[in-house]
């Protein structure tokens, strides 16, 4: 539709106002005693801040917790006012917030505060990936040994990998269990993501040793690869043992949708779970 | 009696997932909001198919922005389909609003003015969505709380223009029939009298806070006398239509909701026993 036309002009000015940007839109209002036009439109804008400010709260609970009142209300306010909501999904309207919390003046100084909101978004991200038949260790076992060595890996869409440089997760566990959290702690720590079988997102820390092999194989790097690449990290005598404890708990906490050896897919759909 | 009368619904919430999938409600059908289930996976899929095999559907949406002066959204419309491909409701709504511009979204429901302009922008951009979806579509009268000054004719007589030269079909919520009429001081009966039986598909209940100078449309309280009343009136005129509650907010356990839902079955049952006695044996 044309720029001019008196739709559009009225949508661009009921826009503006709702953004706060201006209220040339007043006049094209009809108030009456009761109630004015500015306090008619006023309804729709405290809607508009209340509606992105519930969301920002369910989201994520945990950091409104630890940053407490005040600083949540000007996370928000601070927030709203620089993201306008460019998704019609409210789902992803907070998915800009750690890069926010990264950027904005106040917040950087405490770089842990965007780190929570990112641990909180990859849950978020874990909750409602896509769905895939997860394999299991006899699919594993069923794999003729001299296909093992191309052996390659598809994780599972809901396995996020967070990798932190701050006490995080703990401050988020103890706010969960309503404990005091940690002060902030500079320390290296990798985290894995998933949605287990129950469809509930869990997470647990991973040794180096794990990072390492999850980052090959993520990049698609079959077995012999990666066991060379742990070898430098492990006794090689115990290398084999090691990858193999390692696959099997991978499959077994539901990470791994598909083994592949390059000359056969395992019995595994590559499909998503069947729908009605 | 209409063919396409599905029984008494309730809007289905998260809140309800597991208890509805275990007590299996004696609910007809259920509406579940379309932008709930964009997602990939996971359980609120999970809940939607399960709930699926056993309750009729249908597909509300809350971010068409079918009367926005933007393009219409493909990308949109096209999750849409797919979900509609995936759950095959009885028919799909949205709202005779706009909800954001130049790619911004307001996540509200904006009045539009009622003018010949905004009639002649929306009969096309419905017919679009028509085409697209293939199925039935329903358009949704909101509340409001502004009307502008350049409105040509009174929302009742918009809407059914709308509904008249693009096709589509009504979903009259009574709530908000009652809320605008506060608002704008109208008569809502009037509202109710002018709309030609022959659109109306669906019924939305809800509740509201009331402010005395003002109305606001919350969904976070229980249907309200009036509400009740206007809802009594609109089954004498239009008889068994497809009626559900809208609860979005402070949402109760889902029993209340059964209670609720049998308070409109009663009211239905009693105007339908005079206007339409064999139907009443089958509510
Ligand atoms: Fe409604």
């Amino acid at each position: 539709m044309s720029d001019r036309t008196t739709l559009r002009i009225r949508q661009k000015m009921m826009m503006r106002f709702l953004l706060g940007n201006g209220d040339e839109i007043a006049p094209h209002i009809k108030g009456d005693d009761k109630v004015s036009a500015q306090d008619r439109l006023s309804i729709y804008k405290n809607a508009y801040r209340l509606r992105l400010r519930e969301v920002i709260d369910t989201d994520h609970p945990i950091l409104g917790i630890y940053l407490g009142d005040d600083l949540f209300d000007k996370m928000v306010d601070g927030y709203i006012d620089h993201n306008p909501s460019h998704n019609r999904s409210l789902r992803q309207f907070c998915d800009a917030l750690p890069a926010y919390l990264k950027e904005e003046p106040f917040f950087s100084q405490h770089l842990q505060i965007s780190e929570l909101a990112r641990f909180e978004r990859l849950l978020l991200s874990a909750f409602d990936a896509e769905d895939r038949k997860i394999a299991t260790q006899d699919d594993l076992q069923q794999l003729p040994t001299e296909e093992w060595l191309d052996l390659n890996i598809r994780f599972h869409p809901s396995l996020q990998i967070f990798t932190t440089s701050w006490n995080v997760v703990e401050t988020w566990q103890a706010i969960k269990g309503e404990t005091p959290p940690p002060p902030p702690l500079e320390q290296n720590n990798c985290w894995v993501l998933w949605r287990n079988n129950e469809r509930l997102t869990e997470f647990r820390s991973i040794t180096s040793l794990e990072q390492i092999m999850l980052h090959c194989f993520l990049r698609g790097d079959s077995l012999s690869v990666v066991a060379d690449q742990i070898i430098e990290h492990v006794e090689e005598a115990l290398a084999p043992q090691t990858l193999l404890s390692t696959l099997n708990l991978w499959l077994e906490l539901g990470w791994v949708q598909q083994l592949s050896s390059g000359k056969q897919v395992t019995n595994l759909e590559a499909m998503p779970n069947k729908q009605p | 009696m209409s063919d396409h009368f599905l029984g008494f619904g309730l809007g289905l919430r998260t809140q309800h997932f597991a208890d509805v999938l275990e007590t299996r409600p004696n609910v007809d059908w259920f509406e579940v909001i379309s932008e709930n289930f964009m997602v990939a996976g996971g359980k609120p899929k999970y809940f939607l198919h399960a709930i699926r095999e056993h309750y009729p559907m249908v597909m509300h949406g809350v971010s068409m922005s079918i009367g926005s002066t933007d393009p219409l959204d493909i990308e949109y419309l096209t999750k849409l389909k797919k979900l509609a491909n995936e759950i095959q409701p009885q028919w799909i709504s949205d709202h005779l609003c706009w909800t954001g511009l130049e790619g911004i979204n307001s996540h509200d429901l904006l009045p539009m003015p009622y003018t010949e302009e905004a009639i002649q922008h929306i009969v096309e951009r419905v017919q679009q969505v028509q085409d697209f979806l293939g199925r039935p579509f329903l358009l949704e009268n909101v509340s409001s709380y502004i009307s502008y000054t350049e409105s040509e004719m009174s929302e009742w007589d918009f809407y059914s223009e709308v509904v008249k030269r693009s096709g589509c079909l009504m979903l009259l919520d009574i709530n908000n029939i009652y809320v605008s009429s506060r608002n704008h001081h109208f008569n809502a009966e009037d509202y109710l009298n002018s709309i030609d039986p022959k659109y109306v598909r669906q019924f939305h209940l809800a509740g509201h806070s009331d402010f005395t100078d003002y109305v606001i449309d919350t969904h976070d309280h229980d249907i309200p006398d009036p509400v009740w009343e206007l809802y009594q009136k609109a089954c004498r005129r239009f008889g068994p239509i497809s009626t559900m509650i809208e609860r979005d907010d402070n949402i109760p356990p889902l029993n209340d909701l059964l209670l609720e839902l049998e308070k409109a079955k009663s009211i239905a049952q009693d105007v339908f026993s005079n206007t339409h006695p064999q139907m009443v044996e089958t509510l």
